[in-house]
């Protein structure tokens, strides 16, 4: 599993522990360099304005009530490519983020380096 | 001689030879042919005795011959017969001597070479170089002919041209051409030379056709020469023949016009005076003039087809342009006319409609020339039945001469001809097999009616009546819509339909008035109608089912504020197609504030009546208190009282009276009167039986007393006069009651001034009912049926003013026919019998035209209940079928809106431009009407829903229907809301759409119904997806701790039947709060029995746990409590728990402190605390990582200690880990 993400700057933005903790450890596991994982909306801009260079993120749209829409609105602005992973159906997901790739939970890291890496 | 014999027979040619002096012929086979029935004769004959006829021609050259020279002859005729036929032959002949055997010429010797063909052929090309120069001299002709037809534009003037060059071919004077007609079967005389043409032979070809002498060449396509009139066989006995002879014409050549193509255009025939039989050469050149006319003629035909067809298409382009903007059917008949009449500058043009009977022309405007009477207006053309028949068959009415037009009456004729009317062409529309117009060109001449004209008038018909009938049509739409926007806006209408029996009422639109019903109420009756005027009303209603007619009535009715209101109510039924009652569609009209008003005057009136009375009470109880003291002054204080003495004669009878007693009254009147006699002051009291009277009551002492009209001597006035006996002798008392009987008569003439108060009123309100019902014929008659009264209304129905009407018969309204059945004496009968008599039937007016009357006959009654006449009311119902239709139609209409959910309701043109919204839609929006209509209402739309709109419309017309949702402005708060728009289209007979009609429904909360859930089913997908992550996570983590086998089974399944436990909790929490203390019962409920409950001690206050931290949480509780359970204070007897919570405001809001305290379990250093690592991680790494808390978690000697300190609002900020 090593080496798909190799060096890989990634932030997490996911709310809940249990499975943040495990999408960081695969994460780590595929050579990434996690930023977070941050549970709140606050948290990962605080993140954000810290870690300096991203290669990416991996959020949860829903972060305990509260949408993540203006963590990915701060991504978009650098730049940064993201993925969401989320158990939203595309259909529920506004359109200005239309093409934001989307990872059904549980994740794949395969599947999640494809879309930030492709 | 031998050799001459021998060198003859040798001969291929023809010889003879001549030997000796004589001549004496020898021949060979050849040249026997040539002497022909001289042989066998001529052998050895002399020559000059052979062919004595011709000796003298030969006999020089034989002498020349014989002199020694040689002759030839070229080309000497020889006639010979051969195979049996005599036929002329050229020879060259050679005549040479012949010499004997000294060489002297003895003889001469013919020999002949046939030249027969060389001459037959020279000859041959001379005579058709003499041929050709001939035609090329006719051809020549023909070609100057041809330059000159070229500029006639007249094809009759040509013909002419053509007549006189073929004339002029054939050496006559008299010709002429005849052309096939257009339907290709008569020939018709066009042009000629050399005739009368009145004369009988002309006239008989004109009206009879060619006949014998000429039609053979039509028939069969070939020239028809007849030499000798006179003498051919073949005409003995025809008509021609006479004719032709008076006529001098004696001989005739017909040849055909055929075109290029072999179609016969025509004839031209040529005449002569004498018999005559024409050249070939001339008739060749015949031929090629007939064949050229056929081509010119054939080309005119092409040409004139072709100018009339652009002509055509002008005048159709001119007649749509114009007729496309006109909406009322009087300018587009008048404008068709117009257009017409000047196409073909006729004297009139008119477009006559015919009423239903076919017995009324109407003609709205029609176009006439400068100079002639208009013919607008109506026609009677009740008396040509064979017109309408000749009509109805569709075909064009082709009349040049009007006069002579014998499908019209006389009548009609002469009316016409008076005018000017001469000619007419009319083109009938004929629609359902019925004549319904008639386009009608007419002139003040006769004139053959043109090709074009006919194909115009017919196609300038069918226009204009398209037209008038679309023109029609958008009236009644408009009519219909205007009656239908009154029906949807106009508050005062109550709209409402009923069943067929009236049991329910399928529903009723009261605005607000009568309180609406949405649903079919069978008990109407009892919620709208009092119950005192339900058995009238219903029993209205029954009539007007069982005539299926209108049910019209003014009765009261509760209103929806639980007063009592006046409604004029009026119901048409809707027949279905087998004429059975559909439902019935009502109006009702509130007329409570009229009723009150009339109710008001009626009081007035009540009031002014009960004054007189009150004063005639008052009068005569003063009168009556007046008569008490009259009756009080004569008891007791006399004002006129007077004694009289009987004065008798000698036999006791009594002669006199003497005065004996007057008091001061009296005495005032009469001065001192005692002892005077009274006849003698007073002989009026003999004429007025007061002398009698006295005398009665002194013979009999009875008491008299009486009112006398006294106006004699000092008296005038009225008295009252009691008269009592007193000795031999009266006492009188007499009062003055001339001012009493005045009174009295007061009171007479106020009681009469009342009565005819009464009665003037009541004539006031009859004679206003009559004058103001337009709508109602009103009329009387005396009881013989004449007319006496001839009011508006009557005017109005009938027509014909009050000076014609009165004193006519009541069988002028009548019909023909139902004069004819006595219909009007019937009725009076009826009416005079039984007081009534129903007249409903079609009525006569007095313009001819017919209308329909619904009404009744009824005698009018004098005092006596005598019939003095007969009153005749009845209503023209015509235009109520017509209301009805409308009606009808906006019943269609509303049903359409209905099922369209009719909130904001608008109609439109094509492409969304509305040309009307609802009043509902204008206080929804706050736009005026004017601002909704075209684009406007799309102000009112969201910009961002303005182009889904309009693509909606843009896909309308293909569609049929308009089927979008767009959010829509209300003005009142300014929210766009949600709405759902849907529209028709409404059709036309043609199906072509006329306009549309749409309604704007409100679906703002069925749109965030719908929004809603489309976050639930969100919400749902996210917490079934995360929780499919978290079970894969606990997995991982479980069997990290444990290894596979058993005890992962059961650690894993404990775990995920707390996510479970959790599960059921959150989706039971919309009816549930979620509590701590909940959380914490079931964590260590689902422990099992775990022994006596003093050993558990969980207390604080009711603390609500948000959705969001529900999970975490208690997964964290469950460890805990699986883990006492397991190793902690309650795996052992003597092992306590304890939880205790509060809460507190922290600086960001309420927070939670719970502690866990468990005493007794195992040692810290157990093997167990590894087990602990799971939860001891979701205490201390998960709480503060998802729900921003803080935590501890102590394990020693004494027990497990574990503090939860979290907020309760929201996570602010979380923190990384």
């Amino acid at each position: 599993m090593s080496g798909l993400l190799d060096g890989l700057r990634l932030l997490v933005v996911e709310d809940e522990f249990l499975i943040a903790h495990d999408l960081v450890r695969e994460l780590r596991a595929a050579g990434a360099q996690v930023i977070g994982p941050a549970p709140s909306v606050d948290a990962a801009l605080e993140l954000l304005d810290a870690a300096g260079e991203l290669d990416g993120a991996v959020i949860d749209i829903n972060l305990q009530g509260e949408t993540a829409y203006p963590v990915a609105e701060a991504l978009m602005e650098r730049n940064v490519p993201l993925v969401f992973a989320t158990g939203y159906d595309q259909s529920a997901i506004p359109r200005r983020y239309g093409h934001v790739a989307r990872c059904e939970k549980p994740v794949d890291i395969p599947t999640l380096a494809r879309a930030l890496t492709g | 001689m031998r050799t001459a014999v021998d060198i003859i027979i040798a001969s291929g040619f023809p010889s003879i030879a001549l030997w000796g002096p004589e001549l004496i012929q020898i021949y060979n086979d050849r040249y026997r042919d040539l002497m022909g029935i001289k042989h066998p004769a001529g052998l050895a004959q002399p020559t000059s005795v052979c062919w004595p006829e011709v000796w003298h021609i030969n006999r020089p050259i034989y002498e020349r011959v014989r002199a020694g020279e040689t002759l030839t002859f070229d080309d000497a005729l020889y006639p010979l017969t051969r195979s049996g036929k005599l036929e002329n032959a050229w020879f060259t002949l050679t005549y040479s001597p012949l010499r004997d055997d000294e060489g002297d010429i003895a003889g001469v010797l013919v020999t002949l070479f046939e030249t027969t063909e060389r001459v037959l052929a020279e000859r041959r090309l001379h005579e058709s170089e003499a041929q050709l120069a001939s035609d090329l001299a006719g051809l020549r002709r023909l070609y100057e002919l041809n330059g000159r037809l070229a500029n006639e534009p007249d094809l009759r003037s040509r013909m002419a041209e053509i007549v006189e060059a073929a004339n002029s071919f054939l050496g006559t004077d008299r010709g002429f051409v005849q052309l096939v007609d257009a339907q290709g079967e008569h020939l018709e005389l066009f042009a000629g030379r050399g005739y009368d043409q009145q004369s009988p032979f002309i006239r008989h070809m004109r009206e009879h056709g060619p006949g014998a002498l000429i039609d053979a060449a039509r028939r069969y396509g070939r020239r028809l020469v007849i030499e000798d009139i006179a003498n051919d066989p073949a005409l003995q006995g025809k008509p021609e023949r006479a004719l032709a002879l008076e006529e001098e014409v004696l001989a005739t050549q017909a040849t055909p016009m055929m075109t290029r193509d072999g179609e016969l255009v025509g004839v031209l025939t040529n005449q002569f005076r004498t018999p005559h039989k024409p050249e070939e050469d001339q008739l060749r050149l015949i031929d090629l003039l007939a064949w050229s006319s056929a081509e010119l003629i054939q080309r005119h035909r092409t040409e004139q087809a072709l100018r009339r067809s652009q002509e055509r298409q002008t005048f159709l382009l001119k007649l749509s342009d114009a007729l496309r903007p006109l909406a009322n059917p009087r300018d587009i008949q008048a404008v068709a006319a117009r257009l017409l009449r000047e196409q073909f500058d006729t004297g009139w043009c008119y477009y006559i409609e015919w009423n239903a009977e076919q017995t009324v022309g109407v003609v709205l405007e029609g176009a006439t020339r400068e100079g002639l009477a208009s013919l607008a207006g109506q026609h009677d053309v009740s008396d040509v039945p064979a017109f309408f028949e000749f009509l109805r068959s569709g075909q064009l009415l082709v009349v040049p001469d009007y006069a002579g037009f014998e499908l019209l009456t006389e009548r009609i004729r002469e009316r016409y001809t008076a005018l000017g009317v001469r000619a007419i062409l009319g083109a009938p529309l004929v629609k359902d097999g019925q004549p319904v117009a008639l386009l009608l060109l007419a002139d003040d001449r006769e004139r053959e009616w043109p090709e074009n004209a006919l194909d115009l008038v017919r196609e300038t018909a069918e226009r204009t009546w398209a037209a008038v009938e679309r023109a029609k049509a958008e009236a009644a739409l408009r009519d219909s819509e205007a009656h239908f926007r009154a029906l949807v806006t106009a508050g005062t209408y109550i709209i409402y339909r009923m069943s067929p029996d009236w049991r329910s009422m399928y529903q009723l639109d009261g605005l607000q008035f009568l309180a609406d019903t949405g649903k079919a109420e069978d008990n109407w009756a009892e919620v709208y109608l009092l119950p005192e005027d339900r058995p009238a009303i219903l029993a209205t209603v029954q009539e007007a089912i069982r005539r299926k007619s209108l049910f019209e009535m003014e009765h009261r009715v509760r209103l929806a504020d639980g007063g009592v209101g006046w409604v004029i109510s009026r119901a048409v039924p809707i027949l279905g197609a087998d004429g059975e009652i559909i439902e019935w569609f009502g109006v009702g009209n509130d007329v409570t504030a009229k009723r009150e008003l009339a109710d008001r005057l009626r009081d007035a009136e009540a009031q002014h009546r009960h004054e007189l009375e009150r004063q005639v009470v008052e009068r005569t109880a003063e009168l009556q208190a007046s008569r008490d003291l009259l009756q009080a002054t004569m008891d007791s204080s006399p004002d006129m009282i007077q004694v009289f003495r009987a004065v008798r004669d000698e036999t006791g009878e009594i002669v006199d009276f003497h005065w004996i007693l007057n008091n001061n009254t009296s005495q005032s009147q009469y001065g001192e009167v005692r002892g005077r006699s009274l006849l003698q002051r007073n002989p009026g009291v003999v004429e007025e039986g007061i002398f009698d009277a006295f005398k009665r009551v002194t013979e009999t002492g009875v008491p008299e007393q009486a009112e006398r009209y006294y106006a004699h001597e000092q008296f005038d006035g009225w008295f009252h006069q009691s008269v009592v006996k007193l000795e031999d002798g009266v006492a009188t008392t007499t009062k003055d009651i001339t001012e009493w009987k005045n009174a009295q008569e007061e009171l007479l003439r106020l009681h009469s001034e009342i009565a005819l108060a009464k009665l003037r009123q009541s004539e006031e309100r009859f004679r206003l009912i009559v004058e103001s019902a337009r709508d109602y014929a009103i009329f009387t008659t005396d009881t013989g049926g004449i007319i006496t009264e001839w009011p508006a209304g009557a005017q109005a129905v009938f027509g014909g003013t009050p000076e014609m009407m009165i004193g006519q018969d009541v069988a002028v309204t009548f019909l023909p026919e139902d004069i004819a059945e006595g219909a009007p004496d019937i009725e009076r009968r009826q009416a005079l019998e039984r007081g009534h008599a129903p007249n409903v039937r079609w009525h006569r007016r007095a313009d001819g035209s017919r209308v329909f009357i619904e009404g009744s006959a009824r005698p009018l009654l004098d005092g006596n209940g005598s019939p003095v006449g007969l009153l005749k009311i009845g209503q023209d119902v015509t235009e109520r079928r017509r209301v009805q239709r409308a009606l009808t139609e906006s019943e269609e209409r509303l049903r359409t809106l209905t099922e369209g959910i009719p909130q904001l309701v608008w109609r439109s043109a094509e492409e969304g431009l509305w040309t009307w919204s609802s009043p509902q839609w204008q206080d929804f929006t706050g736009q005026t009407l004017d601002a909704s209509l075209g684009l406007g209402w799309m102000t009112a739309v969201h910009p961002e829903d303005r182009d889904s709109a309009r693509e909606a419309w843009a896909a309308a017309s293909r569609s049929g229907e308009v089927d979008v949702e767009f959010r829509v402005r209300r003005a009142a708060d300014g929210a766009y809301l949600w709405h759902h728009t849907r529209a028709l289209p409404v059709r036309g007979r043609d199906g072509a759409i006329l306009e549309w009609l749409g309604t704007t429904t409100d679906v703002q909360q069925l749109k965030q119904l719908q929004e809603r859930q489309a976050v639930l089913v969100a919400e749902l997908q996210h917490r079934t997806r995360n929780l499919i992550a978290v079970v894969r996570s606990i997995a991982g983590q479980t069997m990290a701790s444990t290894g596979p086998g058993e005890a992962f089974r059961e650690e894993f399944n404990h775990r995920l039947e707390a996510l479970s436990r959790v599960q059921g909790l959150l989706s039971r929490s919309d009816q549930e709060p979620i509590t701590l203390e909940g959380l914490i019962r079931m964590e260590l409920d689902a422990l099992g029995p775990s022994g006596p409950s003093d050993r558990i001690v969980a207390e604080g206050p009711a603390v609500r746990i948000r959705h969001s931290a529900v999970q975490t949480l208690a997964l964290a509780l469950h460890e805990l409590a699986t883990n006492s359970r397991k190793y902690g204070a309650l795996s052992r007897e003597e092992g306590r728990l304890e939880v205790r919570w509060s809460t507190y405001d922290g600086e960001n809001g309420k927070r939670l402190a719970l502690n866990w305290n468990e005493r007794g379990g195992d040692p810290p250093h157990a093997p167990s605390v590894a087990r602990r690592g799971y939860g001891r991680e979701l205490i201390e790494r998960a709480l503060p990582y998802s729900l921003n808390a803080r935590t501890s978690f102590e394990h020693d000697e004494t027990g497990l200690r574990c503090t939860i300190d979290m907020p309760l609002g929201r996570t602010v900020r979380g923190v990384a880990s």
